[in-house]
């Protein structure tokens, strides 16, 4: 766990310090290659369990129950503060505009 | 990028199915691993260059904030209670809930920390939560409320589901979105690991 933390962590310092050029073809080159890499071992590790290639519908029944589970309960939660953050950030746009008015007289 | 995914996991399925022997698979730990970590490396590059997002969500206030972690709580809380009813461990459902609609990184991370299967069933449950998001966020910007409907989305309302969203409300939704998105994309990592160590 605290190896992930760390790379995370060791590329996020690389980011914000801007150690790296944005947008290196490098680096994107590399993270695509360690994606796909991922993905192709992922499938290959599927494809050779021919249990789970012969249970592949049930999984994905599962996989959109999951799915419809998730996205229904984060809809609810941020419905029940929709109005009181439709206030709040009306008023913070507003007092922005204030500052930036104030700010060039 | 998408095709090269889909691709990606296709051509690793047949590999799997007709060529490689399955004992072979295995032997790719090392290097897996490695991948792994530069992935990660490069997640934390992205994030870290994302400055003017994290300037605009300290300048919009806390309340900002709200929204991707109710959006959190509502995925992970939504996909342990379907999981509860599958009969799934607490640990498995809550880690698939956490991807956030982000299925490639979930599904990998998922697979190499804990099992292929359940990297399966987190990159399939991924996919489809983002088709599900790209179907209905325009119906529920109409009919819910305009910031629920950054809530399908999860990690993707920085990206592919962006557009939708902007379409359907308006452009101060959209940055709020964003915003959403990148909170989201930094927690998947955490998270995905964190919950499946449960």
């Amino acid at each position: 766990m605290w190896q992930i933390l760390l790379a995370i962590a060791l590329g996020f310092l690389v980011g914000h310090f801007k150690l790296l050029p944005k947008d290196s073809k490098i680096t994107n080159g590399i993270m695509t290659f360690g994606l796909i890499f991922l993905l192709l071992t992922m499938g290959a590790q599927l494809g050779a369990n021919r249990e789970l290639i012969a249970n592949f519908s049930t999984l994905g029944l599962q996989a959109t129950a999951l799915a419809a589970g998730g996205v229904a309960c984060s809809v609810l939660l941020v419905r029940m503060v929709e109005g009181y953050l439709r206030n709040r950030l009306a008023e913070n746009h507003q007092h922005q505009r204030k500052t930036e008015v104030h700010g060039n007289d | 990028m998408t095709k090269l995914i889909f691709a990606s996991v296709a051509l690793g399925i047949c590999l799997g199915y007709w060529i490689i022997p399955p004992h072979l698979t295995n032997y790719f730990d090392q290097l897996t691993t490695l991948a792994l970590f530069i992935l990660l490396f490069g997640v934390g590059i992205d994030l870290g260059q994302q400055r003017e997002t994290w300037q605009r969500l300290w300048k919009m206030g806390w309340r900002v904030i709200l929204i991707p972690l109710l959006v959190a709580v509502g995925s992970v809380v939504g996909a342990v209670l379907v999981g509860f009813i599958l009969g799934m461990p607490i640990n498995e459902s809550s880690a698939v809930g956490a991807g956030f609609g982000w299925y490639s990184l979930s599904g990998v991370l998922l697979a190499k920390i804990y099992n292929v299967e359940l990297g399966t069933i987190a990159f399939i449950t991924n996919i489809v939560r983002e088709l599900m998001a790209l179907l209905i966020i325009p119906f529920v910007a109409k009919y819910i409320g305009k910031y629920s409907a950054i809530a399908p989305g999860g990690a993707t309302t920085m990206d592919t589901t962006l557009p939708v969203i902007a379409k359907s409300t308006d452009s101060d939704t959209a940055v709020v979105a964003f915003i959403n998105g990148t909170v989201l994309t930094a927690l998947v990592p955490i998270l995905v690991p964190l919950l499946i160590k449960l």
